[in-house]
This record gives structure tokens, sequence and C-alpha cells, in this order.
């Protein structure tokens, strides 16, 4: 039997990586190359810079983040998100669904027969 | 501040890829980008940033299929589902699979509402028949009608309706399936 655990491991990523932006936008507001230094203390996250924009693009058109442009970095302007109002709630209903469904699986994973 | 020639080539691809694939304000997009990869050249790390984002054309379709195929899932509707399906079918295997199931089902439902104005017109000769052998056959018969046994009579008006409908739901069933399988992919690609 072929075991792959990185395949195993990415399905866990499913969903994750947008969670994981807007908590940490949540926290404080960063630009993109800044997000991407504060996801790479945890790495088992898998969010990695490439697919990190395309992922912002769309938050900021569902209205879920906004961003500005601020030249506080001398020399180079930065893109800064933060949350929007209806990013938080979006971001309270998902940890809400994850922390449910944390329960339950550590529930079965704890089960004894 | 670094002033690699591979970021302007790769930032001047990406905005020509993401104006070509109609995304907008890809100026905007293009300034993060480069933004970005100045700032992985000034920590050593460009060759890294460049290889993650891929090609500019590939990357300029992440951002435009990020949008479409999350547009669409929320829209729902058949137009929007196929019209989707139908763009990225092009580069898109899992598109272009649920685009085929989704086409048969909803070309099935038409060839079942135009039995239905058969029906209407000429119901001797079409319904739901079985052959000799027992076999089915769903539609509409040339002649010598006495081979064929029908079934349903004057039912098969609104049971042609319910499968009609059926196989429209269904099509767009598929249609979703596909989109959200795409749409766990590109979670999965982050």
């Amino acid at each position: 039997m072929i075991m792959n655990i990185d395949s195993w491991k990415s399905q866990l990523r499913k969903g994750a990586a947008e969670l994981a932006v807007l908590a940490l936008l949540n926290h404080t507001p960063s630009s993109g190359i800044a997000l991407v230094k504060r996801v790479e203390p945890y790495p088992n996250i898998g969010l990695s810079g490439g697919a990190l924009y395309p992922l912002l693009n769309r938050l900021e058109r569902e209205g879920k983040i906004a961003g500005r442009w601020s030249s506080e970095t001398v020399g180079r302007p930065e893109k800064a998100y933060e949350v929007t109002p209806d990013g938080k709630a979006w971001l309270a209903a998902m940890r809400e669904a994850r922390t449910f469904f944390d329960q339950d699986m550590n529930a079965i994973l704890e089960a004894k027969a | 501040m670094s002033t690699d020639p591979r970021i302007d080539k790769f930032c001047d691809a990406l905005e020509q890829n993401l104006t070509r694939l109609g995304v907008e304000q890809p100026g905007d997009i293009v300034s993060e980008i480069r933004s970005h990869l100045l700032s992985a050249a000034d920590s050593g790390a460009l060759e890294a940033a460049l290889d993650e984002m891929g090609s500019a054309g590939d990357y300029a379709r992440q951002f435009r299929d990020e949008l479409r195929i999350e547009d669409a899932y929320i829209r729902s509707g058949p137009k929007h589902t196929v019209a989707t399906l139908i763009l990225l079918s092009a580069h898109r295997l899992g598109a272009a699979i649920g685009l085929f199931f989704t086409g048969i089902l909803y070309l099935t439902a038409v060839s079942v509402l135009v039995t239905i104005g058969f029906e209407i017109f000429n119901p001797s000769s079409t319904g739901l028949f079985t052959d000799d052998s027992g076999v089915f056959f769903l539609g509409t018969i040339a002649s010598d009608t006495s081979a064929y046994t029908e079934h349903l009579g004057g039912f098969y008006i609104p049971v042609a309706a319910a499968m009609a409908m059926g196989f429209y739901l269904a099509g767009g069933a598929i249609a979703r399936l596909a989109l959200r399988l795409m749409r766990k992919k590109s979670n999965r690609q982050v």
C-alpha cells in the first residue's frame, strides 16, 4: 500500500489558508511580505508567498479585508491589509465551525473502544 | 534596494498576462508583487520567491481563477457555473471533466424536453417503449409501432418533464461539484 503523508497533509490544509490569513490580519494589520514572515514560524500551515497574493486579492474583492498603500518603508510603498467588519464576522463564523470540528475530531481520536 | 532585472521581467510579463486575462486593477497587483520581490531580493531570497510564483502566465491565471471560481461558487446559477467551467476548461482538467458531464446531462434534459413536444403532436409514436427483447427506448419511433410496447401512455409528459428537470439539476450539481473540487485545490496550493 502506498502511503503519501504529504497528500494527506495537503488535505488538512483545505480552507485553512483563508482562516489563517484572516486570523493573522485580525491580530495585526500587515502587508503581504510581512504576512509571509509572520507565518514562517508555522511551517505546518503550509502558507507560501506564491499563493498568498491571489488569496489576499480575492479576500479584498469580497470585502473581507481592506488594503491601503502606505510608504512607511523608506523608498518602497507597501500595501497593508486589515480585516473589515464583514471579515471579522466571517472569521468568527469560521472559528466557531473549526472549534466544533476539532471538538468532535478530538472526541473520536480519544474515544476508547 | 535591489534592481535585479528578473524582477522587471517578471512584473512586466505578469501585467501583460493579467491585462490579457481581464483581471481588474492589474497595476495594483503588480505593484504589490514588485514590492514583495524587492523585499525578497533584499534578503537574498529572490530565487525562492520567483520559484514560488512560477511563470508569470501561470501566476496571472491564479489571480483570475481564484476570483472566478469563488464568484461562480457563490452565485451558483447555471449561467455562472457553466460559463466558468468553459473558461477554465482550457487549462484545468477538473473543469474540462465537469463541463463534459454537465454538457451531457444538460443535452439529455433538452432532448427529453423535445420528446415532450413530439408527444403532444404525435402521441402514438413517442414515449417510453420496449422492443421484443425487452430493451427500453425513450423517444420517437419512425414507423411500425406494433413492434414496440408503449409504457406510461398519458403519463409520459409529466414523467418526461420530471426526468428533464432531474437531468438539469444533476448537470448543475456536477458543475458545482467540479467548482468545489477546484476551490479546494486552490486552497491546497497555498
